[in-house]
């Protein structure tokens, strides 16, 4: 008798997990489907890997070289408020006619001190990057 | 009454798995997202931004952004209306993001059609706390 009703014990505390972890995921929806198709991702472009790797070693001269100043007054927009830059991770990029969309988010922090994060999207064409998000 | 004191200890009991998973899922997830274990989902508010952006949706698009005035709100509409018809988009592409406390990073990729029959190939990163996005770039 005791042994069913340890058994029935672990049962019924099996159902709650499964009832807890499916709560769980109706608090956090996953996203609406998307109306329209989504391109298929590629690989880290060199180009823009060498960039993200010279932000993240504040390796100002090294920019300087890689970019022209129009791109670097670009990306200087782009990474407003970061004042200090620990990490710059790839996250994910795709291509289409020529035209490779790479994603970073960089992390660090601004001028109070405050920790940030944001996102930063190369555009690399012909193996060169031609643009900054 | 009877019936009651005898389902009593396997309520608590399922009850005390469901709170012990639940808890250990939202933290679970909460912290593989952080450090981005699994790489980082999309999401919902996110992806719904951006669905509302490029179907011309503004009273969606205001349900998303930070609690603003009249003013600002009259301006999304305006905005929204002037640019109605303007482009058809072809697809939209998640290139990942990040989470660190309190903000989350998602990036885009866009591929539209204007009006003229161009073909734009530009990228969005939303910026979000709270649900809400407070940035866009």
């Amino acid at each position: 008798m005791s042994r069913l009703r340890a058994a029935l014990g672990v049962l019924v505390f099996a159902a709650g997990v499964i009832a807890g972890v499916l709560a769980a995921q109706l608090v956090n929806p996953p996203p609406p489907p998307s109306p329209w198709a989504s391109l298929a991702s590629v690989e880290e472009p060199s180009a823009s890997a060498a960039v993200a790797s010279m932000i993240a070693h504040d390796d100002a001269q090294g920019l300087s070289r890689a970019l022209d100043s129009q791109l670097l007054q670009k990306l200087a927009q782009a990474i407003q408020p970061l004042v200090s830059i620990d990490t710059v991770e790839f996250t994910g990029a795709t291509e289409t006619q020529g035209d490779i969309l790479a994603g970073y988010v960089a992390g660090g922090t601004d001028q109070t001190g405050n920790g940030v994060i944001i996102g930063v999207v190369f555009r690399v064409r012909d193996g060169k990057v031609v643009g900054v998000n | 009454m009877r019936l009651l004191r005898a389902i009593r200890p396997w309520a608590i009991v399922f009850l005390v798995g469901g709170m012990l998973s639940f808890v250990v899922t939202a933290l679970g997830s909460g912290l593989a997202e952080e450090k981005a274990i699994f790489g980082v989902h999309e999401s919902s508010a996110a992806r719904q931004y951006m669905i509302s952006l490029l179907e011309n949706e503004p009273q969606s698009l205001i349900s998303l952004l930070p609690k603003t005035d009249v003013v600002s709100r009259a301006l999304q509409f305006a905005q929204s209306e002037s640019a109605a018809g303007q482009i058809r988009p072809i697809s939209l592409t998640y290139l990942g993001g990040r989470t660190s406390g309190s903000l989350s990073v998602f990036m885009y990729a866009i591929e539209v059609r204007a009006d003229n029959g161009q073909r734009q190939f530009f990228p969005l990163a939303l910026t979000l706390s709270g649900g809400r996005v407070i940035r866009r770039e």
